[in-house]
């Protein structure tokens, strides 16, 4: 055995040094999402995602900012644990910057996921937020919401809880939300990440 | 042959070790005497995993040998830590390191009724440690072929 | 391609027989061609909605609490008001985890347990329905929804919806053509990964809602076909693996019978 190859799963991204050039980052999503991934029926998960807001406006009795509230935890909860079979099936190391994570997150994190690619756009002038526009959403497809939801429920809004639970895993501190959505009649679907602070790493004792 | 096997989280406790004995007949799991060799091999493995950053950028720690051991590391993201020690015969282990990650992801993380962060609060010095029986049976095939 | 076939078979197939298989040929790929998506997402939507149901029961709860607090009480000075927005503001949750919402249903009270269970059953049959609709639009030729009778259902649920929705059938059906059914999952998907160390009993019991969902999808999926909703009664129970099903490590300890009960039952006439 030699130690240079590695095994196909080390090989995609861990030996590599550094994730700067994002058609890597590309073809690390395609990679997995080709050969690495059992895959379902999308339109199952919208219709089974469908019966989980429609409960949720039910028991809320159309308290549509409880259900939003109530799709963000369920998220958050989904993405502190999601955030290891990523990684375990990338190998992404801690990506230098902001705007590689962003890349990550669009190319590699929903690719692999949903199958999507949304694009990444509105870069702050610190590059320390950015949008992200969704030209689909296996969420959401079919969907619409009726009057009394349109103006105020997120319907997509497990996606922000999920970010935000993976993104502190990989201790970025970041407020997820959405800005715009097609089901409200906007013209576009467009989701909001800004990094609050980078945490640090937490230190053996004795080593401040 | 493989000497142990230590996980550590991203509280830099250890979240599970075990030892296997020469013949790797027996082993012991979660040992408490083995606490405070624990916070020595986390502190070894902090400063070198440093320093190998520090000599140049995107430079991580994978393996590193001393007259009689061989140490292999495995680090994610998300601050995990997989360390095995063994003998010199070994040149690298990565293969069963993803394969530990695997059974992390299966009976840690896939498991919903258990806490995916086992310190308890976060006042608490140490972390609990992985008890499952399946795990336990499961690192064993792994790392005793 | 259907060329290499005759040369296999010394019988030359009729055309309907050839015809036939290049239907179920062009269902393949269709299905194949579908948009999909990882079905590790589905899982964790799957595996969420149980502690998602509690932490629901237990805001509920709030609320009732805090409009029958404010109702006796003064009113609250706006600085108590802003750190309620503040609260409940995006982002800034009060978050508990998934195992401790699991742990608190498991020691719940009956009555919160009932209205939790009620809700996964709700959601299941939620999904059950709408399935029925996506599998009758799938054109699905070895499918005929015309001439189903309740045996026809169930099949359709053994295989056609657990296949969907598990990845695999239901292993054993029995039935004792009177309206009751039972069917066995020895390795029912969702909660394979789920243990509590040496536990069992209360393994089983924790793991017993995450079992409404699939009950909800069964009479979802027969009401949708037209069975009256008051007429289906379906519950489950743990059974033991048979040895040929067993594995050595890594299995759920029980397996589930998935009991279906029809009402009334009648032959379909029509």
């Amino acid at each position: 055995m030699n130690t240079t190859t590695g095994t196909s799963k080390t090989a995609s991204a861990a030996n590599t040094t550094s994730l700067a050039s994002s058609k890597t980052i590309k073809q690390i999503g395609e990679t997995v999402w080709k050969n690495r991934t059992v895959k379902i029926n999308a339109e199952l998960f919208t219709l089974t995602y469908g019966s989980i807001v429609s409960q949720l406006c039910q028991d809320y009795q159309r308290d549509f900012k409880k259900v939003n509230d109530q799709l963000f935890s369920m998220g958050y909860n989904i993405g502190i644990r999601l955030i290891e079979d990523f990684l375990a099936r990338t190998a992404i190391p801690r990506c230098d910057n902001f705007v590689t994570t962003s890349e990550v997150i669009s190319k590699c994190a929903f690719k692999i996921f949903l199958n999507i690619t949304p694009h990444v756009t509105n870069w702050s002038n610190t590059k320390n937020s950015f949008s992200l526009i969704f030209d689909e959403n296996p969420l959401s497809d079919f969907v619409e919401l009726p009057m009394d939801a349109s103006k105020e429920l997120w319907y997509s809004n497990i996606l922000c809880g999920v970010l935000k639970g993976a993104l502190e895993m990989v201790q970025l501190d970041c407020e997820v939300y959405f800005v715009s959505d097609v089901l409200r009649g906007n013209t576009q679907t467009e989701l909001r990440v800004k990094l609050n602070k980078v945490l640090k790493d937490e230190m053996p004792a004795g080593e401040d | 042959m493989i000497y142990s096997l230590w996980i550590f989280d991203r509280h830099c406790n250890c979240i599970f070790d075990k030892e296997y004995t020469v013949n790797q007949s027996t082993s012991i799991v979660n040992s408490k005497e083995q606490q405070s060799r624990g916070k020595l091999i986390y502190g070894m493995v902090h400063s070198l995993k440093a320093m190998s950053t520090k000599i140049a950028p995107g430079n991580t720690l994978r393996t590193l040998t001393t007259g009689k051991y061989r140490i292999h590391a495995l680090f994610t993201a998300s601050n995990l830590w997989i360390v095995i020690f063994s003998d010199l015969t070994h040149h690298e282990l990565h293969e069963r390191l993803d394969k530990i990650y695997e059974l992390y992801l299966k009976y840690v993380v896939h498991n919903m009724l258990k806490p995916i962060d086992l310190r308890e609060s976060e006042n608490a010095k140490e972390s609990d440690k992985i008890t499952s029986p399946s795990f336990i049976k499961a690192v064993d095939q792994v790392l005793c072929l | 391609m259907s060329s290499s076939n005759p040369q296999r078979n010394p019988v030359v197939d009729t055309p309907e027989q050839i015809e036939r298989r290049r239907i179920v040929e062009q269902f393949l790929l269709f299905q194949e061609s579908l948009p999909k998506v990882n079905a590790l997402s589905y899982q964790w939507l799957l595996n969420e909605m149980v502690p998602m149901s509690m932490a629901v029961e237990n805001n509920l709860s709030q609320l009732d609490e805090n409009s029958s607090v404010s109702s006796q009480s003064v009113e609250p000075t706006s600085d108590e008001i802003n750190e309620e927005i503040h609260k409940l503001s995006l982002n800034k949750l009060e978050y508990v985890p998934s195992h401790k919402l699991i742990a608190q249903l498991c020691h719940a009270s009956d009555e919160v347990k009932e209205k939790v269970t009620e809700r996964l059953y709700k959601i299941g049959s939620g999904i059950g329905s709408k399935m029925t609709e996506l599998l009758i639009f799938s054109n699905n030729p070895n499918l005929s929804f015309n001439s189903m009778d309740t045996l026809g259902m169930v099949r359709f649920i053994c295989k056609e919806v657990w296949k969907l929705l598990y990845g695999k059938q239901i292993d054993n059906l029995k039935t004792n053509h009177r309206g009751v059914f039972y069917l066995f999952d020895y390795e029912f998907q969702p909660i394979q990964n789920f243990a509590l160390d040496d536990d069992e009993e209360k393994l089983l019991s924790t793991v017993s809602p995450y079992i409404q969902v699939p009950l909800g999808v069964i009479s979802g999926i027969l009401t949708s076909l037209g069975v009256p909703e008051d007429d289906i009664l379906v519950s489950f129970t743990y059974v033991d693996i048979p040895e040929d099903k067993k594995k050595p490590v890594g299995q759920f300890p029980k397996g589930l019978n998935f009991n279906i009960q029809v009402n009334q039952f009648q032959n379909n006439q029509d």
